[in-house]
Parts: C-alpha cells; sequence; structure tokens
C-alpha cells in the first residue's frame, strides 16, 4: 500500500485520491479507487445462491438417480449378479424338491425319480437365457414344456418296469397325472414372469436413459456455475457448490439404506418365493447402489471443503496487504 | 456486522444447509410420491405385508406342540382315555395357542397300526412331507371344536399302514392343548370327488384319508377313509 502511494504521488494526480468506504455485503470497509486491483464484488444476496446451490443439489441428485438406473436397471449384468447372489436356482429348487416329495409319497414313487429331472444348472441357465434375451432385445426362448412332462413321464414308466411293476392303461394315465403335476410345479417355480413386457419396458428404457443423463448433466453444470457466479467471491461461490455437493451424497447415502427398508421391501410376499426371493435382492442391489455416488459426491464435497477454506485464506492475507 | 456471513464464514453451514437442503427435498419427494402413489398403497402394502421369503421345511410354521406336557413321554394326558363318554371338560384356547397354517400341533397315533406321526394344521405338500396334516376348510376343524375332523397323510408315507386299521381301534391325538381319543367305526373307498363320503353336520368326529390303492403308482382317484366317533377330550370353549 505504501508502494502504491508513492505510484501515485510521482504522477500529476488528475483527480484527487478519494478514500471511499463501499457498502457491500461483506462490509469489509475496503476502500475503492478506480485504477487499483479492486476486490471482487461479495456476490448476490446469500438467497440468491443459495435457492440455486439447492436447486443444484436436486440437478445433482437426479443426475445421480439416472446414472443409478442406467447402470443397475439399464444393464443385464447386473440383473444376472442379483439373480445369481438371490439364489434363485437354489430357492426355485427347494421350492420344487417340496412339491415332488409330496407327489412322490401320493404316488407310490422315490422322490430322487422325480427329483433327477431337474438339476440346478438346468433352472440357473434358464434364467440366464432369459435374461439375456430381455436385455439384448433378442426373442425370449420358449421352455419346451412338453420335453419337461417326457422326461418325468419316461422316469416314472422307467421305474415301474425297474421295480417289475404291472402298468396298464389306467397305470399309464395315474403317471401321466403325476407328470403333468410335475411339469405344472416347473412351470409355476421356475421362469421369468412377464419376459416380453420387461423386454419392452427395458428396450423403451435404455433407449432414453443416457440421453436423460446427458440433458441433466448439462443442466446441472449451468446450475452449478450459476451457483458458483452468483456467489461473488471464488471461496464463496465453492462453499455453496459444497453445499450441492453435500446435499446430494446425504441424499444418496438416503437412497442406499434408508428407503429399502423404509418401503418394506425386505418382506415382500409374492409367488413363487424364489421371484419373490430374487426381486427383493434386486431391489436391494438398485438402491445400495447409490453408495457409489455417495462417495463420489463425498469425495468433491470434501476438495471443494478444503479449496474453500484455501481460496479464502489466500483472499485474507491479500486483504492483510 | 457482516450480513449472511453463516452461511459464507460458519462451518457449521457445512452441516445445517445441507440437512436442510435434504429435509426440503425429501418433504417434496414424499408429497409428490403420495400424490402420485396413493391409489396403489393398498396394493404395495399387501406385497410387502409378509415376512422375509425363505424357504424352509415347513415355512412359516410353529411347533406348538414340542414342548407342551403332552409332548413328554413320562406326561400324563390331560385327559385320561375312556371308552365311555363322560361330561366333556371345557378349556380355552389363547390365541397364540390356536393353531394356525403349517403348525405343528400334535401327534397322531392308531392302535394296531404303524401309523404315528407329527399333526400339522393345513394340509399343503410341506406340511404332507413332514407329517399328517389337518384339512382346514369350511366346517372341518381341530380336535375340540365339536365338528368334523379330517386329518390326511400320503399312503406311501405316514398313512401307509392305515389299510391295517381295524373296527374299534382307538385312534389317540395327542396335541399341546389336551389329549384325545377317538374310536374307528368303520372303513370305505371312495371316489376323490365324492362329497356325499363324510357329514360336516355331525358333532366332533374324526375321518383319516389317504389315497387308494396303496400300492398304486401315480396319482389315483380313489380315496380311502377311516371313520372314527369321538370317545374323550377336553372341549374348546367358544365351539358349539
Amino acid at each position: 500500500m505504501a508502494r502504491h502511494f508513492n505510484e501515485e504521488t510521482t504522477r500529476a494526480p488528475k483527480t484527487p485520491r478519494r478514500i471511499q468506504v463501499v457498502e457491500d455485503d461483506l462490509n469489509d470497509g475496503g476502500y475503492y479507487e478506480p485504477a487499483a486491483r479492486t476486490e471482487p464484488r461479495e456476490g448476490a444476496a446469500a438467497p440468491w445462491p443459495l435457492a440455486m446451490s439447492f436447486f443444484s443439489s436436486v440437478l445433482l441428485m437426479v443426475l445421480a438417480l439416472v446414472l443409478t438406473v442406467a447402470f443397475t436397471v439399464g444393464s443385464g449384468a447386473f440383473m444376472q449378479r442379483m439373480e445369481k447372489k438371490s439364489d434363485y436356482a437354489e430357492e426355485a429348487y427347494a421350492l420344487l424338491s417340496i412339491n415332488y416329495e409330496s407327489y412322490a409319497g401320493a404316488s407310490g414313487f422315490p422322490k430322487e425319480v422325480l427329483l433327477d429331472q431337474v438339476t440346478l444348472d438346468a433352472i440357473d441357465s434358464e434364467m440366464a437365457e432369459s435374461i439375456a434375451a430381455i436385455y439384448s432385445g433378442e426373442e425370449i426362448p420358449e421352455r419346451d414344456v412338453q420335453a419337461i412332462y417326457d422326461s418325468f413321464y419316461n422316469a416314472m414308466l422307467d421305474y415301474a418296469g425297474e421295480i417289475n411293476y404291472k402298468v396298464t392303461d389306467d397305470t399309464k394315465e395315474a403317471i401321466a397325472a403325476v407328470a403333468e403335476s410335475c411339469r405344472n410345479s416347473y412351470t409355476n417355480f421356475v421362469g421369468f414372469p412377464a419376459a416380453k413386457t420387461l423386454q419392452s419396458m427395458l428396450d423403451r428404457l435404455q433407449r432414453v436413459i443416457w440421453i436423460a443423463a446427458a440433458v441433466v448433466a448439462v443442466l446441472a453444470a449451468i446450475s452449478l456455475f450459476l451457483t458458483f457466479l452468483l456467489a461473488g467471491k471464488k471461496a464463496t461461490g465453492l462453499r455453496f457448490l459444497a453445499f450441492s455437493t453435500i446435499t446430494s451424497a446425504v441424499a444418496s447415502l438416503i437412497f442406499a439404506f434408508v428407503l429399502f427398508p423404509a418401503f418394506g421391501l425386505g418382506r415382500i410376499t409374492i409367488n413363487p418365493a424364489s421371484m419373490a426371493a430374487f426381486l427383493q435382492t434386486y431391489l436391494r442391489g438398485i438402491f445400495t447402489a447409490f453408495v457409489y455416488p455417495a462417495i463420489a459426491f463425498a469425495i468433491i464435497s470434501a476438495i471443494l471443503i478444503v479449496l474453500s477454506i484455501v481460496l479464502r485464506s489466500k483472499e485474507r492475507r491479500g486483504h492483510a496487504r | 456486522m457482516k450480513k449472511n456471513s453463516f452461511f459464507r464464514r460458519n462451518p457449521w453451514a457445512f452441516v445445517a444447509v445441507p440437512a436442510a437442503f435434504a429435509l426440503l427435498t425429501a418433504a417434496i419427494v414424499a408429497i409428490v410420491a403420495y400424490i402420485y402413489l396413493s391409489p396403489y398403497l393398498g396394493i404395495i402394502g399387501q406385497v410387502t405385508s409378509g415376512s422375509a421369503a425363505s424357504i424352509v421345511e415347513v415355512s412359516g410354521s410353529r411347533d406348538l406342540f414340542s414342548e407342551s406336557p403332552s409332548a413328554k413321554p413320562t406326561s400324563k394326558p390331560t385327559v385320561k382315555p375312556s371308552e365311555t363318554p363322560g361330561p366333556r371338560e371345557e378349556i380355552d384356547l389363547e390365541d397364540e395357542a390356536v393353531p394356525q397354517d403349517k403348525d405343528k400341533y400334535g401327534k397322531i397315533t392308531v392302535e394296531g397300526t404303524e401309523v404315528s406321526c407329527d399333526l400339522y394344521y393345513g394340509t399343503d405338500n410341506s406340511v404332507l412331507n413332514a407329517g399328517a396334516g389337518t384339512y382346514e376348510g369350511f366346517g372341518a376343524g381341530f380336535p375340540g371344536q365339536d365338528c368334523s375332523i379330517f386329518i390326511m397323510a400320503h399312503n406311501n408315507t405316514f398313512f401307509s399302514d392305515l389299510k391295517s386299521a381295524k373296527k374299534g381301534a382307538l385312534v389317540t391325538i395327542n396335541t399341546h392343548y389336551g389329549d384325545y381319543v377317538y374310536k374307528v367305526v368303520d372303513t370305505a373307498i371312495v371316489e376323490n370327488t365324492d362329497s356325499t363320503a363324510y357329514d360336516l353336520t355331525r358333532d366332533e368326529n374324526l375321518i383319516l384319508y389317504t389315497c387308494y390303492p396303496f400300492d398304486a403308482l401315480g396319482f389315483t382317484s380313489q380315496r380311502y377313509l377311516v371313520y372314527c366317533d369321538f370317545v374323550s377330550g377336553p372341549k374348546i370353549s367358544g365351539y358349539d
């Protein structure tokens, strides 16, 4: 400041030096000199950057929502992982085992004769093919129900032959009734319900989700820029941006850990129980995936807070000089 | 005095402002969600009302019997089996002790046969894999309710020796709330669609039910019924 004064006195002053108290938000009591380096304005009144900060947090949350949906619901690999994690095949096999054991008890066959016609691998592979077809848009593989019926029927006839049971027409009719029940149990407990409907919904989703993500990202970027601009000082601007990202981090954590139990999604009771288990695991996976945006927002928030503190201390040192 | 210095300078703003934003967003989302989802709340409630999905041997069942006095081999039955029907003792059964679907509530044995198995309420496949099931349809009930009692099991498992039940044999049902005795009075082979084979308007009586023939392969259309009259056991209050 002393140097600056000396520079002024070496020239013929064109206008008298003035010390003017500038009324501003900070009311720092700074002084104004047209030719001098000036402090930037403090910014708009707090409600405006605060409102923009809130709006930015909403847009960031929507962006997190869209991206999470894109990487979960929009991803066949995610559904395959959740299907494996839910032990869908094991649950379906357990349901089938209960039924087949009862049918065996009612029909005179050892339960192994019926249970051996179904394997965990077959159930797994059928689900994997269905999920792959749903997401690829290909035709959903049709189950060969006749082949399922035939495998049970023939296995029972073979057993009757092994024990030298006299097979009459009445016996064949009785065995056919068992085979039909076994086939019906299989079709009820194994498979993806409404696969075609889901396929068309996912097709529409996959077409719009990335466009929506891009649009929301642009809007969020504009909103964040305006927030920064309205705040005035860079340090203050970073602070208001941090408010947005912290809010989004908190909201993401709420999505991840609170909403699933709050909506009672851990108590889904649809039939069959194997599909209920799969649906529960799938929905839990979607909600838990919000941990990733929460972590990203938390890291960004930390960086913004640190930068804000660093910039503010630099500004203060600049004031002091 | 510095204006708005809380938002611009106070470190607690990093907590208070996001908390306020989050609450405001949650309130807006809750209101919007309620407006759009309120027509579906009933369906959502039904779908999310049950216990967590899991498969157990007899899923969702309670074992009411194993810890009861009647289950202990050395314990004396609550009512001494007698062929001479006397005035029936009345007992109260608390709500939580009333057998529900898939509950194990007793044991059934048939004199002169190898029939001796756990008794469950309900007749779905998981129950019939574990023992005998009690039909829970209209007009039928469990022992003590002063109505017809249908107990069924598979002819190749727990009721495989039901064919050996003779007239006059005693059927004992030990439950967690009392012991009951019935006497075999008749047997019959009927078609599975024959609704005239049993009378649901009678006072307490027992019908044991399984598939027939006993050594047939496949699902047959015939059923083997063992009709039993009530001999002794407490009546549950409130059922007339």
